[in-house]
């Protein structure tokens, strides 16, 4: 009987993690669980894919293709050089519903092999623990360029958040200012700075406004995140 | 979803930009490309419905407003296999009790909003959603 009621509450967390009821405290409390616990993941991926079946009724709409170079300037930056992944792969086709966009995925996961003829590219989910603030980074050691796209979080009106690459125990570096009221950021990082890049941690801090006016972090560290190879 | 063609397209937007960026966890959440891509797709387009009612400093009924989509062609296929399950189990619970189902996964609706809607305390409202939900599960397993 108790096992069952446990199985049961199991059961109606996955579901309302799914749903999005939980708060976000309890969200992250059920992610630990669900790294360490097997049948919890089972219930989730259950219910994921039984909620995902009511998205059914929901037509589909083929996106203008315009969409598609803004996606790759997002991932890859604007560099010309760098042929469309998609119009590589002669995606040019309308996405109908969700079965070609199924097939796309499945693209992304074997195109590995086209990042490495690219040359290494780095990434960084730059995050703090209960999400409140999220920022997903790429780095491309060729051009510099470091690419960085705000998920969750908003600074305070009359203040900025800060970007820290941190490197072992030497001080943080910084390495710009996010810049007010854009929820995406682009920032050349400097070549020596390039190198120390793939060992390093990035890490956002809550600042006054324009930066800290010392140079080191001088706020409470928001989010953090190490980089990581793609 | 979000009733907003420009907004859709930023979602579809951000959406490929988050597969990209994990694709390497893929493999190890135990989803269906299929499923991880939807999931993915219906959780930002519920953080945008969720920031636009805190923005706008309201929440209930605007959905309402939004024209509802008739299912497609491709819609209608695929969802004869797998589909006629979560219907038939949803339409086993009382209707307000799949309605609020729906409108959690679909329209981001929180417990406050639910319990709002249909004017029952916080606590209630959750308590019976568990249950449904434990119901649905049962449903689901047959």
């Amino acid at each position: 009987m108790t096992d069952d009621n446990d199985t049961n509450d199991e059961i109606a967390l996955a579901a309302e993690y799914v749903l999005g009821l939980l708060t976000p405290g309890e969200a992250v409390a059920f992610e630990d669980v669900l790294s360490i616990d097997p049948e919890m993941r089972e219930h989730y991926a259950a219910w994921a894919t039984n909620f995902a079946s009511l998205t059914d009724d929901i037509a589909p709409v083929t996106p203008p293709a315009h969409l598609q170079s803004q996606i790759t300037d997002k991932l890859f930056g604007s560099a010309e050089k760098k042929p469309s992944i998609f119009a590589r792969l002669g995606f040019l086709g309308p996405v109908l519903g969700g079965l070609a966009a199924a097939v796309l995925v499945l693209v992304i996961m074997n195109q590995t092999n086209f990042l490495k003829d690219a040359g290494p590219t780095y990434v960084a989910e730059i995050a703090a623990e209960d999400a409140s603030l999220v920022v997903q980074a790429s780095f491309d050691p060729a051009t510099g360029t470091l690419q960085m796209i705000r998920e969750a979080g908003t600074p305070l009106a009359d203040r900025s958040q800060e970007l820290w690459l941190i490197v072992g125990e030497n001080a943080p570096i910084s390495l710009g200012v996010w810049p007010q009221d854009k929820a995406e950021a682009t920032l050349a990082i400097p070549a020596e700075l390039a190198a120390q890049m793939p060992n390093g941690v990035l890490a956002i801090t809550d600042e006054p406004l324009g930066g800290s006016p010392s140079g080191n972090p001088t706020g409470a560290l928001l989010a953090a995140g190490p980089v990581t190879l793609l | 979803m979000l009733g907003n063609r420009a907004e859709a397209e930023d979602a579809l937007q951000d959406v490929f930009v988050k597969i990209w960026h994990n694709a390497d966890r893929y493999q190890v959440n135990g989803l269906s490309p299929m499923t991880w891509l939807i999931t993915i797709a219906r959780n930002l387009s519920i953080d945008k419905l969720r920031a636009r009612k805190t923005a706008r400093g309201t929440g209930l009924d605007e959905a309402e407003d939004l024209p509802s989509s008739a299912p497609g062609p491709e819609a209608l296929a695929i969802a004869a296999s797998d589909r006629g399950q979560i219907v038939a189990c949803m339409a086993e619970l009382e209707p307000d009790r799949s309605d609020a189902v729906r409108r959690a996964y679909l329209e981001g609706e929180t417990y406050q909003e639910l319990a709002a809607r249909y004017s029952v305390p916080l606590n209630t409202v959750r308590t019976w959603l568990r249950r449904s939900l434990i119901k649905l599960k049962d449903c689901l397993s047959r």
